[in-house]
Order: C-alpha cells, then structure tokens, then sequence
C-alpha cells in the first residue's frame, strides 16, 4: 500500500465524511444525542475500514450513507412519537431538589457524587443549598434552576432596592 | 426530510465520483482494495474460519469450484504443517493489467512465516482471486464440489 494511496484515502474520507455530517443537519455536534453518538462509533470504524482499504471505498460511502440516513428517520420518529424519543433519548433527570439529592438519581444515571459534584462547580455553584432543581439533560448536560435568592442580581433587582431606598427616605 | 435527501445526495454523489475514478480513471489500488489487501482479507477470513465469506473473495467461476469444506482442510493441512497461525498480512507482487498476483503471509505462533501466493483479476472494478491453490493444494489437490 503506497503512501500516496493513504494519503489520497484520507483526503477523501474527511472530505466525505464533513460533507456528509454537515448536510445531516446539526448545526453543532456539542450536543451529543444518543442517536449522534451510536452513529459517529459506527461510521469511525467504518472509515477505518476504508483508510486501510480492507473495503473499496465504495461499499464505505454506501455503510456511512446509510447509517447517517438510519439516524436522521430515527431523529424525525422521535419528533413525532414521544414513545420513540423517550426510548431512544431517554428522558431529563432530575438529581437535586430543593438542595437535597434525589433518592436513587444517581443510581439510575450510573453517576458518582463527585462526579455530579464537579458539574455543579462548573457552573459557578460550591453550595447545593442555592440549587433548586439540578437536571442532567439526556446530552448529558446538566441544567441547573438556582433558588430565587441565589441568583444573580438582574437590573429589576437594582431599581428594586432604589425605588425602596427612595420611598424610606 | 431536506437534510436525509441531502445526505443521500451527498452519498450518491460520492459514488459517482469513486465510479469515475474506478472505471473512467482506471484506478486499481487506491478506491478499490488493492491485492494485497484482498489476498490478506481472505486468509483472514480462513483463518477465522469464515469460509461462507472468504469464497467472496473469489472469482464467481471459482467459487463454483471451491467449498467452505475445501478451504477448511487446506488450511487444516498447513497447520498441520506449520503449527498454528497468529497473524497474516498482505504482500503485494506484481499487477499487470487485470491480473495481478499478491501473497498472504501467515505467521505461525513460533514465529516463522509462511508465503502464500495467490492470483488474481479485475472484475467489474475489484479485484478477485483467481487461483487459491497455494492453500487448497497444501491439502493435497483442490476440493471440488
């Protein structure tokens, strides 16, 4: 196997497969979904294939065709079956609630403290007092609802305390 | 339904181009699977003892004449000969024109190595083994159906 031969193979597969990705319609792919993440280890292993010619490039661009167009009839089937989505998604978690943990949360996501912990503290909050609801998103996200004294001062806030500085005085 | 009639335009698009390098072009190593590739994928798949699916690697005139059962003592008989295998690459030889010739080489578990050299020709843009008497001979002559 020449150089050039890998090398032209390489070309092609990333040529191939951003175009590909790109025309599946995410916009982004932070947001991995179960369904991005079962395809993207798929079509991995196929390109290897390709890379290493063990198959014609033919049969590769069929197999990621394909799956990428598998994904793309599974995501449509979740929009309109919310069976479908809650099966293949899952659904939200909820793993803190009014500052305390949910029972059994972190049992069902497979997730330790710490772990849980790490992703609270990325978001700016050392104290689960000032949560109200920690949700772990089926991206894997976690979304968090601070408690209304725990959020941040917004500028209704200021006038607020003004027009209540005004009238005491 | 725009992006899926996107990504199979993509995909046909994709195999329109691979058709013309393939037949238009005469590409015979870089989107196909050049010879080495096919002879190395076949033993492997002998050595796995996937025979249904290494006589897909044959010529169609071929497999007619080979069976899984004749695969299967071939490589019987060169384990007998040579211990078992650990590992097979693929050698390439020579192409000229449709015809090429490649080798299988096995590595047996004490370290050796042993050669098999195949045939093979082009067919329909792929490349496709011919003569796999270096393995059915090794059992002696080649078991017909």
């Amino acid at each position: 196997m020449t150089l050039a031969a890998i090398a032209a193979r390489v070309i092609f597969s990333y040529l191939f497969l951003l175009l590909i990705v790109r025309v599946s319609g995410k916009r982004t792919v932070r947001q991995v979904t179960p369904i991005d993440f079962t395809a993207s280890i798929i079509a991995g292993d196929l390109i290897d294939d390709l890379l290493w010619a063990e198959v014609p490039a033919s049969q590769a661009v069929v197999a990621v065709g394909t799956l990428l167009s598998l994904a793309i009839l599974i995501t449509m089937g979740t929009q309109v079956s919310p069976t479908l989505e809650r099966w293949v998604s899952g659904r939200p978690e909820v793993m803190i609630r009014g500052g305390e943990w949910v029972k059994g949360s972190l049992r069902r996501e497979r997730l330790e403290k710490s772990e849980l912990l790490g992703l609270v503290r990325e978001q700016g909050i050392d104290d689960l007092r000032e949560i109200e609801t920690a949700t772990l998103e089926t991206t894997g996200q976690l979304g968090i609802c601070p408690r209304p004294w725990a959020r941040e001062a917004q500028k209704c806030d200021l006038v607020r305390v003004r027009q209540r500085g005004e009238a005491e005085a | 339904m725009r992006s899926l009639l996107q990504v199979l335009l993509v995909t046909a698009a994709a195999l329109g181009l691979l058709a013309g390098i393939v037949f238009g072009l005469g590409d015979r190593t870089i989107f196909v699977s050049p010879p080495e590739a096919v002879a190395e994928q076949f033993m492997r798949k002998v050595e796995t003892e996937r025979f249904g699916q290494a006589l897909d690697h044959l010529e169609s005139s071929l497999q007619q004449q080979v069976s899984e059962e004749g695969l299967r003592r071939g490589m019987e008989a060169l384990e007998r000969r040579h211990g078992p295998f650990s590992d097979v690459r693929g050698e390439f030889l020579s192409i000229e024109g449709d015809e090429a010739s490649a080798s299988a080489v096995l590595t047996t578990s004490a370290g050796g190595e042993v050669p098999l050299r195949f045939r093979l020709k082009r067919s329909q843009g792929s490349w496709e083994i011919s003569d796999v008497t270096s393995l059915t001979g090794a059992e002696g002559e080649l078991t017909r159906r």
